[in-house]
């Protein structure tokens, strides 16, 4: 259509270098992304109920589809690249990343080990009052 | 530069108390006494409030245009400093008898005579603050004679006395070359006066309008935050509704931007 | 047009600022980041107290996987559905926009209806955060991303009223694009909810 191309002239205005202008490999990728995070879903859903998985290694497992999924996500609906653009943005995410990872088995660790040390709760040395 | 000096002394003694303390046996002793206290007023008062009035003086001209009296602030100083050393020394001294903190009366008459020195300390410190307000008010009526008018009383080193005083809101008009630490200071002593344009700066550029928005914002955020602690949910919701319309109200705003045109001198505004 | 040679002769550190779009999105991912963190203590403060159900019901007797998997499908769709609306924004179709942008608001709003239907049955059986530690934990976990898609919804009627009042502006299609980041953001913490919460009760 000529009014399309008309269109993706003014897109191209507002762009920035390094962005892709063609709509279709946006389209594209987050099909990609759909499709990969339909079956990564699909997959922790099995993973979580069968008993083809050791037991112990479930839960490694449902955190590895988690993160690959995450990573879909990033990359195919939130166009997270190497290229320049990106770079601050991949900085930022790792840092958070780092924060997060610190909170979460920060607080896990030390709440653990108050646990075993308090009084009378489980699995914990009792105190005598 | 009293006051960093008055800094350096007085926290470093602080601190060295600190480090008294924090031997076990020691410690059990004193823990809560009054040594305890004279601790920890040392550390702050020797490094947040000396470090606040040394900014204070330091960086007044630059942020009001005007210097503030130089000896009143002097007098300031040496009551804080005076003051600090009479109130608190006293306390280290009772602490070590066994004197404890937080003390509605106290039981040894032996303490008195101390205490009425840390007393006096006090008082000092509090004509210090005093003094500290009739500086204030003393400088703004006498803000003509101690304008200043090159934005660099005190023959700085960095690049904020490079900009007026006070400075325009964007600071700098043309972005300097600025190559190495003391850029400033070396553009002076070569005898520039000033900092050269960075290569290719300069031209207009954008500057936010002034906006209530934050404060706006804060103040329902406060409403909203009041009624959920209180439980009154229609408090809560009024605050939230607030935030809503504000931020939709800012939302529509097409003219949040200025423009700004430099003009070729140094970093004056075109107003 | 510069050449790549010529491009690449300037050091990414002297070219100036980047374009006003690009640092628009850099500030909503740092936004967007510090989100994230505070969903991680509420994360962190559901894995401590997972197990902790005073002798109530825990996560295998709450869950419904079926319904989960519902919920996690049309949060999906509504990512897929929102990056649609995003093509269309950069093409200025204002009709496909608005198509994409019903459909996000369609799946999304399904989800939340999933949503509080369970939190309903919980409350009506007695479940409510008030029964244990554990419940506390997961309705706050859960709540507050509820809590974010509501918000989300009640952005994108906005975002649909300034497109129609104001047109394809750059701040429009700026605004566009963060919601787009915190669309896409919300259904990423919602991997870790439901892998964490409802596939990791056994």
């Amino acid at each position: 259509m000529d009014e399309h191309g008309v269109r993706r002239q003014q897109a191209t205005d507002h762009e920035t270098p390094g962005e892709s202008p063609d709509w279709r490999s946006g389209l594209v990728k987050a099909l990609l992304g759909l499709a990969a995070s339909l079956v990564l879903t699909l997959a922790s859903f099995w993973a979580a109920g069968t008993p083809l998985v050791w037991g112990p290694g479930v839960p490694v497992l449902l955190a590895a589809l988690a993160i690959g999924q995450m990573g879909v996500h990033l990359v195919f609906f939130l166009h997270v690249s190497s290229g320049p653009e990106s770079t601050n943005t991949i900085l930022a995410l790792a840092f958070g990343t780092f924060v997060v990872a610190l909170v979460v088995f920060g607080s896990i660790i030390i709440m653990a080990n108050l646990d075993a040390g308090m009084c009378g709760m489980h699995g914990s040395p009792s105190c005598h009052a | 530069m009293l006051w960093a000096i008055g800094f350096i002394v007085t926290f470093v003694v602080g601190g060295a108390t600190g480090v008294l303390m924090a031997i076990p046996p020691a410690d059990f002793q004193l823990h809560n006494s009054l040594f305890l206290v004279a601790h920890f007023h040392n550390v702050i008062i020797g490094r947040v409030v000396f470090g606040a009035f040394a900014g204070y003086t330091y960086w007044f001209p630059k942020a009001f245009g005007f210097r503030l009296h130089e000896g009143l602030g002097k007098a300031v100083f040496w009551c804080w400093f005076v003051g600090f050393w009479l109130a608190f020394l006293p306390l280290y001294v009772l602490g070590l008898a066994g004197a404890t903190r937080r003390m509605q009366h106290y039981p040894e008459t032996q303490w008195q005579p101390l205490m009425i020195v840390a007393l006096a300390g006090a008082l000092v410190i509090l004509a210090g603050i005093v003094l500290t307000g009739v500086q204030l008010a003393v400088s703004i009526r006498q803000r003509d004679r101690r304008r200043d008018a090159t934005g660099d009383p005190w023959d700085g080193r960095t690049l904020e006395w490079a900009t007026r005083s006070p400075p325009p809101a964007w600071n700098f008009a043309v972005l300097p070359q600025v190559e190495g630490l003391d850029a400033f200071w070396e553009a002076k002593r070569r005898g520039e006066g000033t900092l050269a344009p960075a290569a290719g700066a300069g031209g207009a550029f954008e500057m936010p309008r002034p906006t209530a928005l934050g404060v706006t914002v804060a103040f329902f955020a406060f409403v909203a935050g009041f009624g959920l602690v209180w439980h009154a949910g229609w408090l809560a919701l009024a605050g939230l509704v607030g935030i809503l319309v504000a931020c939709l109200a800012r939302g529509w705003r097409m003219d949040t931007e200025v423009e700004v045109m430099p003009d070729a001198g140094r970093a004056e505004a075109a107003s | 047009m510069t050449t790549a040679a010529t491009v690449d002769a300037v050091p990414v550190s002297e070219r100036g600022p980047a374009p006003r779009r690009v640092i628009v999105g850099y500030g909503f991912w740092l936004f967007l980041l510090s989100d994230i963190i505070v969903f991680s203590a509420f994360f962190a403060a559901y894995a401590v107290l997972a197990g902790r159900t005073a002798g109530g019901p825990g996560g295998v007797q709450l869950f419904d996987r079926g319904r989960v998997l519902a919920e996690t499908g049309c949060l999906l769709f509504s990512s897929f559905a929102c990056a649609m609306m995003s093509v269309a924004a950069e093409l200025r179709q204002r009709g496909w926009m608005v198509l994409g942008a019903a459909l996000t608001f369609a799946l999304g709003a399904a989800f939340l209806g999933l949503e509080l239907a369970e939190f309903a049955g919980m409350l009506a059986r007695g479940d409510g955060p008030g029964r244990s530690a554990f419940l506390s934990a997961f309705f706050a976990l859960v709540g507050l991303h509820g809590l974010h898609v509501a918000t989300g919804l009640g952005w994108l009627l906005v975002m649909l009223a300034q497109v129609f009042t104001l047109g394809w502006r750059p701040r429009v299609a700026g605004r566009l694009a963060c919601f787009a980041l915190f669309w896409h953001a919300l259904d990423i913490v919602w991997i870790g909810v439901f892998t964490i919460v409802y596939l990791g009760a056994h």
